[in-house]
């Protein structure tokens, strides 16, 4: 059995994993760079490994001290949680070979997966339905050209290493396809380090419907049912829901079923993601591609289940058997979850950065909150600006709308803008409200939004002029990041373990 | 009594607000005086009853900006000082980058005519491609930043002069 775990991960879902462990009995090491040593998964963890400064490119993503961070503090294990690491197959491949267990899909799966040209081919020979696209080892304007007139017009260009709505551009017209090329290659090459796109006919108003697959490594395959997350902005998930009020039981069973078919075809094992297209009719479904980690949206699988699927990442890994047949798992209530973001939704949802001079999260029957971040500590500019979601539970799906709803005005952040004022009246909209959830529901609805602030400027203004405190001066890193002079920091160098 | 000067849409605005037992009363210049039951709940905190209803409130302060919740709205106030009213109009004749980042591409040269919202340069920052587009009609008077440069939040980086119309 597994009995330490290196989380070679920041943020909430470091903050997850070392929760998942400590229910398991698995003492949790975090790791940290040089932004983060004040961060929560950092205070949370029996020990923590400084890897080197805040880039990520000198800290999470170097797998070497990684590696090397697991074996000194005496890990038998390594999560990779999503992002930075978490689905590079060389990362999996040197964990294997440093004697450790992976918590995830073996490394021939990453790698056949992750390659969405090539995962689109293992697919379409198993039987998956794929949308017809486009792709070539040569990527390039001269020979997507003539295919792109082929397929028709909008398309989409992805990455072919691609996730999170890098490297992806919709070209609605040939004049936009040069510039929309080099700009996905520009950003697939920072993003992933590999420049290759390809072409796929653009599905209009579909909605996004994803699998949540499980498989042990004696065979074994369940899925546990589908996540919609339809609700976008740049290409990224900020509301998620399940079930999908868009699939009857047949519809349901037939996508689960292709689920579970990809999964087999690629030989999976440990936990992933099958995602979907379903079209506007709700009638034809398209495989998307395989997410092979943890998702940010598992919470409302786990609460609409009731299973801990981080749990049971450690379980798999560790050679267990799957704890349900397909007949054992059942689908109770409705779950809704709501990314924070430190952006700006006023402003294009320009990333953010900043202190967080005050921080409220709400409480209540039904309501669950996935934080990484705490009051007091900035939420710095490195990194993805997820800073903690709002999982909202009821027995059906206007209780657990109307409870998010709620849990959204008491969550309250100063200091850094974030994503909570809009998402609530995306909830509060008559057609999320209806379950009219595609993917163009932001552009459709939300175009140009603004806060809505009348009649209560005066109230505010008078807040802004009584009520702030003279709290400790606070100061500003090297890089720009602000930083607070908290209590904690006036703690000094308390960290456990570590090489400092 | 505390006293405060702000900075709202380029103008000086002064509230005055006065604690006076239970109650708040806040004067802003030119409006009726809002008031109500008030109690302060934490630091920064208050609930405050104005006309029946209740309003849960937190603020705090950053570099002469202060943050302010009202039921869960946000606001930001910027403190007035003697600089924003000197030259507080010149920012809408410039480009700066609204976080630190990358600069990644440059779409324009010094002595371009360009329209407004055009594509001026592409910045990166926290992993994606931001477009910075022209804030108005005019012609590019300086650049001051190249492809790959790093930058700061809020410096200017590209300089226009106003066309005329």
């Amino acid at each position: 059995m597994i009995q330490r775990v290196l989380i070679a991960n920041r943020g909430e879902i470091a903050v997850r994993i070392i929760r998942a462990a400590r229910s398991l009995g698995i003492s949790p090491v975090a790791v940290y760079s040089e932004a983060d040593s004040e961060a929560l998964h950092v205070r949370l963890a029996d020990e923590a490994v400084l890897l080197g400064p805040a880039a990520a490119a000198e800290s999470y993503l170097l797998i070497d001290k990684l590696i090397e961070a697991a074996k000194r503090t005496g890990c038998d294990a390594i999560h990779p949680g999503y992002g930075f690491l978490s689905e590079r197959a060389a990362f999996a491949k040197a964990v294997e070979e440093a004697g450790l267990v992976w918590v995830g899909p073996s490394a021939s799966a990453i790698e056949l997966l992750g390659d969405k040209v090539a995962s689109r081919r293992t697919m379409a020979e198993a039987g998956v339905p794929v949308t017809p696209g486009f792709d070539s080892d040569n990527p390039s304007l001269e020979t997507f050209l003539p295919e792109a007139g082929k397929i028709g017009y909008p398309l989409l260009i992805k990455a072919a290493a691609g996730g999170g709505g890098k490297g992806m551009r919709v070209v609605r017209e040939e004049s936009e396809l040069a510039e929309a090329i080099e700009g996905a290659m520009r950003e697939a090459q920072g993003a992933f380090g590999d420049s290759r796109v390809f072409i796929e006919k653009y599905v209009e108003k579909p909605r996004h419907v994803e699998f949540q697959i499980f498989a042990d490594s004696h065979g074994n395959v369940v899925h546990l049912f589908e996540r919609e997350c339809s609700i976008q902005r740049r290409h990224q998930k900020v509301i998620e829901e399940t079930p999908s009020v868009a699939l009857t039981p047949e519809l349901r069973k037939k996508m689960g079923d292709a689920a579970v078919e990809a999964a087999r075809a690629s030989g999976y094992v440990n936990a992933g993601t099958v995602e979907f297209l379903l079209d506007e009719a709700g009638e034809n479904f398209y495989f998307l591609e395989v997410n092979t980690r943890i998702q940010v949206e598992h919470p409302v699988t786990e609460e609409v289940v009731g299973v801990d699927l981080v749990a049971e990442q450690f379980r798999i890994a560790d050679g267990g058997t799957l704890p349900w047949t397909q007949e054992d798992l059942r689908q109770r209530g409705h779950a809704i979850q709501a990314r924070i973001y430190a952006e700006d939704p006023a402003n294009g949802f320009l990333p953010a950065a900043g202190p967080l001079l005050h921080l409220e999260e709400p409480v209540g029957p039904g309501i669950r909150v996935d934080s990484g971040v705490q009051e007091g500590v900035a939420v710095p500019v490195h990194y993805d600006p997820i800073m903690a979601k709002v999982i909202a539970y009821g027995p059906d799906r206007e209780s657990a709308r109307l409870r998010l709803i709620h849990a959204l005005e008491h969550y309250v952040a100063l200091g850094v803008p974030t994503s909570a004022p809009f998402l609530r009246d995306v909830l509060a909209h008559d057609a999320f409200r209806d379950g009219q959830t595609f993917t163009d529901f932001i552009p459709t609805h939300f175009e140009g939004w603004k806060p809505e602030l009348d009649g209560i400027k005066e109230i505010a203004l008078g807040a802004a002029t009584i009520l702030p405190e003279k709290k400790q001066a606070a100061v500003m890193g090297e890089d720009g990041t602000a930083e607070l002079a908290s209590p904690w920091s006036t703690l000094g160098n308390w960290r456990i373990g570590g090489d400092q | 009594m505390s006293r405060a000067e702000w900075l709202i849409d380029g103008e000086k605005q002064v509230v005055r607000g006065d604690v006076r037992g239970q109650r708040l009363t806040v004067t802003l210049d030119n409006l009726e005086p809002v008031e109500g039951e008030f109690q302060r709940t934490g630091t920064g905190q208050g609930i405050w009853q104005v006309n029946g209803k209740r309003y849960q409130l937190a603020a705090a302060e950053h570099n002469g900006v202060v943050w302010v919740s009202v039921d869960g709205r946000v606001f930001t106030f910027k403190r007035a000082t003697d600089d924003d009213m000197a030259g507080g109009a010149a920012a809408e004749n410039m480009i700066a980058a609204p976080i630190p980042g990358k600069v990644i591409k440059l779409m324009a040269q010094v002595g371009d005519e360009v329209e407004e919202g055009q594509p001026v340069l592409i910045v990166e920052a926290m992993k994606m491609e931001t477009t910075l587009r022209a804030p108005v009609a005019g012609r590019i008077a300086a650049l001051k930043c190249a492809e790959g440069q790093q930058v700061d939040a809020n410096v200017p980086l590209v300089e226009f002069e106003e066309g005329e119309e």
